[in-house]
């Protein structure tokens, strides 16, 4: 039958290859806002394996409090992301990645 | 539960991962920035309903109500402040672009193979029962200390923010040259302060 039992493995290969298109995205891209868009696919592949290990492994509620966590802290980071992207953009008015070389020495 | 009640999680979870695949591609593979944020709403708005199938109601109502009604909202405010959405050089140039490609490959591979190697326990299958109540208990019990230093994290988030947002105007007023960009209406409110 095609469509058996969704098992852990099922989500766990789901999450792997959001986050393999999230490192395609932050390597790629030359928009530094696009490259924030990446990490947030990886933060969610992340949140995906540790809810699905909580339904799957853990009999406690500790994988889904754990995600909460994480998606705290990926508020909290996009927030002070931005910020540096904003602030990047009013000194060069340009947020390309590459041309970002003001540190090179 | 019965079987079929088996078969309709398998379709939504396939309608979901096919959701989540195709909007994340998007995300990463459009030109203009501004299609790439409405694909990453259907990508999160995916990863919120792959949540509630796994039967964590109280995380997938915290995805839709941070991701989408925040990080989203900020990132589409990102893109209309410092936007650049017509450029049609968004992507690096051709090496990057495969580089690129064999990286996320060979991350998906080593991933696959790990997942596939593992004999995973299986405990069982586990009913689904409301999730608010017992989260709530542990964030103020077992989780107490995390969950204060969470809420500092992001008290200093924020100042951060507004202080990077700020400092800048400052720095280039004592600075003196103006840099390339003199032009901000702002500038003689907030003299004032």
């Amino acid at each position: 039958m095609l469509l058996s039992t969704i098992t852990l493995s099922d989500y766990l290969v789901l999450s792997g290859l959001l986050f393999s298109i999230g490192v395609f995205g932050v390597l790629t891209r030359k928009n530094a806002i696009a490259v924030l868009m990446g990490i947030e696919l990886m933060l969610n592949a992340a949140n995906i394996n540790l809810v699905a290990f909580s339904k799957f492994i853990d009999t406690g509620l500790n994988g889904q409090i754990f995600a909460l966590f994480s998606i705290v802290i990926a508020a909290a980071e996009v927030a002070v992301a931005l910020a540096i992207v904003i602030s990047i953009y009013k000194t060069t008015r340009t947020i390309d990645l590459d041309k970002e070389d003001t540190l090179k020495g | 539960m019965s079987v079929n009640s088996y078969t309709v999680q398998a379709v939504f979870f396939y309608i979901f991962a096919a959701l989540i695949v195709g909007s994340a591609l998007l995300v990463v593979l459009l030109r203009n920035i501004v299609r790439s944020a409405f694909a990453l709403f259907f990508t999160l708005f995916g990863v919120a309903g792959i949540y509630i199938l796994l039967g964590a109601d109280f995380v997938g109502v915290t995805q839709v109500l941070i991701y989408i009604g925040g990080v989203l909202i900020l990132i589409v405010f990102g893109v209309m402040l410092t936007h650049n959405v017509y450029s049609v050089d968004i992507f690096n140039k051709l090496g990057t672009l495969v580089m690129g490609t064999v990286s996320a490959i060979v991350t998906f591979t080593m991933i696959y193979y790990a997942i596939k190697q593992v004999p995973w326990l299986y405990i069982g299958y586990k009913a689904n029962a409301p999730t608010t109540g017992p989260i709530g208990r542990e964030l103020m019990t077992s989780y107490l200390l995390p969950f204060e230093l969470a809420s500092v994290l992001l008290v200093l988030a924020m100042i951060g923010a507004a202080y990077l947002i700020r400092s800048e105007v400052k720095v280039k007023k004592a600075a003196g040259n103006g840099g390339p960009s003199g032009e901000r209406p702002a500038d003689g409110i907030r003299k004032e302060d």
